[in-house]
Parts: C-alpha cells; structure tokens; sequence
C-alpha cells in the first residue's frame, strides 16, 4: 500500500515534468492577475493530484492538466471581473502602454515567482491579447502554447468543436488587427522620427 | 474547390485538422491559384509569430520545486498511514471493497488492544442490564395489570348499575316540549297588525 501512494506520486510527478514550462507560460498568458499565476499552479496540481483516480491512461494528460488550469485561472479571472472590464475599455494605445509596464515585475512579485520567469512576449502581442475574451484568449493559447487538438481544446474548454473553430477564427482576427495597427503606428513613429 | 470555400477552411488547414482528402483538395487550389496562395503564405507567417511569441517563457525552478514537494509531502503521510490516496487505489485496480478491508484491516492492526477493551466494557455494561431487568421485571407486572377475576368483577358491577339506571329512567329531555314565551317584541307586532 505504501509503495502504491509513493509510486502514483512518482507517476503523477513523471507525467508532470515535461509538460511544466507549457502550463506556466499559458497560466501567465491567461490570468488577469500576474501574481496570482504561482497560486493558480499550485492550486491545479494539487486538483489534479486529488483526483489522479479520474484520469484514465489512454487519455493526454497534458490536456486533462490544461482542462484544470483553466478553469482555476477562470474562477481567478472572474474575482478579477472589473478590473478585466476595466481593461477592456481603454484604448489599444493605453493597452500597449501597459503591456510594457504592467506585465510581470519580479521586484514587485512575491519571491516565489519572483526568480526564473522571464516575461519576454513582445509587448504588442500582449496588448492583443488583453483584448480578446476569456473563452477566445484560452482557445487561441491552448492551440499555440498547448499545441492541443481541436478536439482536445473542445474537451478542455467543454465547448463544441465548431465553438472551438469559430472562437479560434475571432481570436486571429483580431489579433491580425491589432498587430497590423501596431506596426502601422510604428511604422509612423520612425517615419517621423520620434 | 473555389477560393472562398478554400479561405473558409484556412484555419483548420494550417493546424493541420482536415481530412487528408480536403487537404489535397485545398494544396491543388493553392497550386493553380497565386491569390489564395499569398494569402495563406501570410497567414501561416502570422501564425507561427503568434505560436513563437506566445509560447515563449521559463519555467520557474522555485516554484516547481515547491509545487513538486508539496505533491510529495501529499502522499507521504498517506503513505506512512498505511492508505494509498484515492488516486492509487484506482490506478491499481482496487475495488472500493477490497480497498475498505484494508482500510479496516490496517486501523485494527493500529489499535487491537483497544478494540478488546472497548468490546470488554460494552459485555460488561450488557450483562448488567440484563441482570438488573430479571430482577425488577416481575414486581413490575404484578403491580400494574389486574387480575382476571378483578376484570370479571368489574364488568358485572357496571352491568348492574347500566339495569338500575334503565329501570328508573325518566324520559329523555328531549321529550318534553317547552312553550316559547312570547317576546316583548313579538306582543307590539300583534297589537299593531290589530289596529
């Protein structure tokens, strides 16, 4: 009995591993609260941990692990509901501007956080994301962090596969906009010098 | 296939999430037609900035090691308690029978001495009672339930008494009818209908 509690942490531990960088850059990207990334990881692991018994082998426990971050980062997000209806109404200007400035400070962060992670998105994608919604940032970061099926973000999101396609198609778009208006308004800012 | 069905499925063909059949379909369109094929060219560079951009990041050593040792610390004293988490049981293929049989089996092996005591004093708290009930038991009934012969007496005493009271018996206050007096106001009505 003792050896099968130590052997199905170790299991839990070995699945885990390699997939820990992909976790944490996309609870980075998908939490509203910066600070509150360490404690939605911690939070999700020992979920998952609980309720190891529920996960079947032949299933992907990368996308049973990303089903669980996020709905923790949701649950966090929505405590966070007005500050995010906050940043939804400024303007794409006043957004880049705290992409640069408000991302994740090390010197403002508790010191677990604080050590190796390295914000290093380029701020005009970060304002692009700040300006899809929930559902629309995890489809589009489960797809590029994840790398995760349809189907298995269909899974993960318990959403229909054709809400995942059109969720995924809106999210693109908008990013395209919002990456051409940048490069447009930098473009015009060397143009003229600034 | 035209270009706006093919435009319509550009998402899906760049993941790599169509049919081989449609995908074949699409890369011959793409072949014979320059537009759709700039299009794509663009949109799969502006996807692989997104994918590189976004996917980029450290993992926190600190963090992890703290999140790997509490995982640890989780299912060490389960472990030291002789119950695997729940997680174990099923990976293992326990029944939830087998698995509380163990669970009885290891918290007897923990504490026998004081199942023994405990099942010794609950003997001793039943024999008393038992020993205590044969000794009040009788006394008790006596005391409260009469005797047949008492009952029979009794019976016949109110039958007795039921004859007596038919033999006198005065007719029923219902049987008599009792003239109403007139009312005052009953006697002006009268001499008003007479004048």
């Amino acid at each position: 009995m003792c050896e099968t509690a130590t052997s199905n942490a170790d299991r839990f531990l070995a699945l885990l591993k390699p997939i820990e960088r992909e976790l944490e850059t996309y609870c980075r990207r998908l939490i509203w609260e910066p600070q509150e990334a360490a404690d939605a990881l911690q939070n999700t692991v020992m979920r998952a941990l609980a309720a190891f018994d529920r996960y079947h082998g032949d299933a992907s426990f990368r996308a049973w692990m990303f089903k669980i971050l996020t709905h923790e980062a949701f649950a966090l997000n929505r405590k966070h509901a007005r500050i995010a209806r906050h940043e939804f109404q400024l303007e794409p200007e006043e957004l880049e501007g705290l992409a640069g400035t408000g991302g994740w400070d090390p010197s403002n962060s508790r010191p677990l956080s604080a050590g190796a992670f390295e914000e290093a998105l380029e701020p005009a994608l970060a304002a692009g994301l700040k300006t899809l919604t929930d559902t629309e940032r995890a489809v589009l970061l489960l797809r590029a962090v994840g790398e995760l099926r349809y189907r298995e973000i269909s899974a993960s999101l318990e959403i229909p596969l054709g809400s995942v396609m059109g969720n995924l198609a809106r999210a693109r778009h908008k990013m395209r906009a919002y990456l051409a208006r940048a490069e447009r308004r930098n473009h015009l800012l060397k143009e003229s010098g600034v | 296939m035209k270009c706006d069905e093919v435009k319509s499925m550009q998402g899906a063909y760049l993941d790599s999430e169509l049919d081989a059949k449609t995908s074949l379909e699409i890369a011959v369109h793409l072949r014979a037609c320059a537009e759709c094929a700039r299009l794509f060219a663009e949109e799969q560079k502006l996807q692989a900035r997104m994918r590189d951009g976004l996917s980029q990041g450290q993992r926190t050593v600190a963090l992890w090691d703290q999140i790997e040792r509490s995982v640890i610390a989780v299912s060490a004293p389960a472990a030291r308690l002789g119950r695997a988490p729940a997680a174990a049981e099923s990976v293992s293929g326990r029944t939830v029978l087998s698995a509380l049989a163990d669970k009885i089996r290891a918290g007897w092996n923990r504490s026998r001495w004081a199942w023994c005591a405990l099942a010794t004093a609950w003997g001793v708290i039943l024999v008393l009672n038992l020993t205590a009930r044969e000794a009040e038991g009788p006394r008790l009934v006596e005391k409260q339930l009469p005797q047949p012969s008492e009952v029979r007496l009794a019976a016949k005493q109110k039958w007795l008494l039921m004859a007596d009271l038919a033999a006198l018996g005065e007719p029923a206050p219902a049987d008599k009818v009792k003239a109403a007096r007139p009312s005052p106001r009953s006697d002006r009505r009268n001499e008003n209908l007479n004048t």
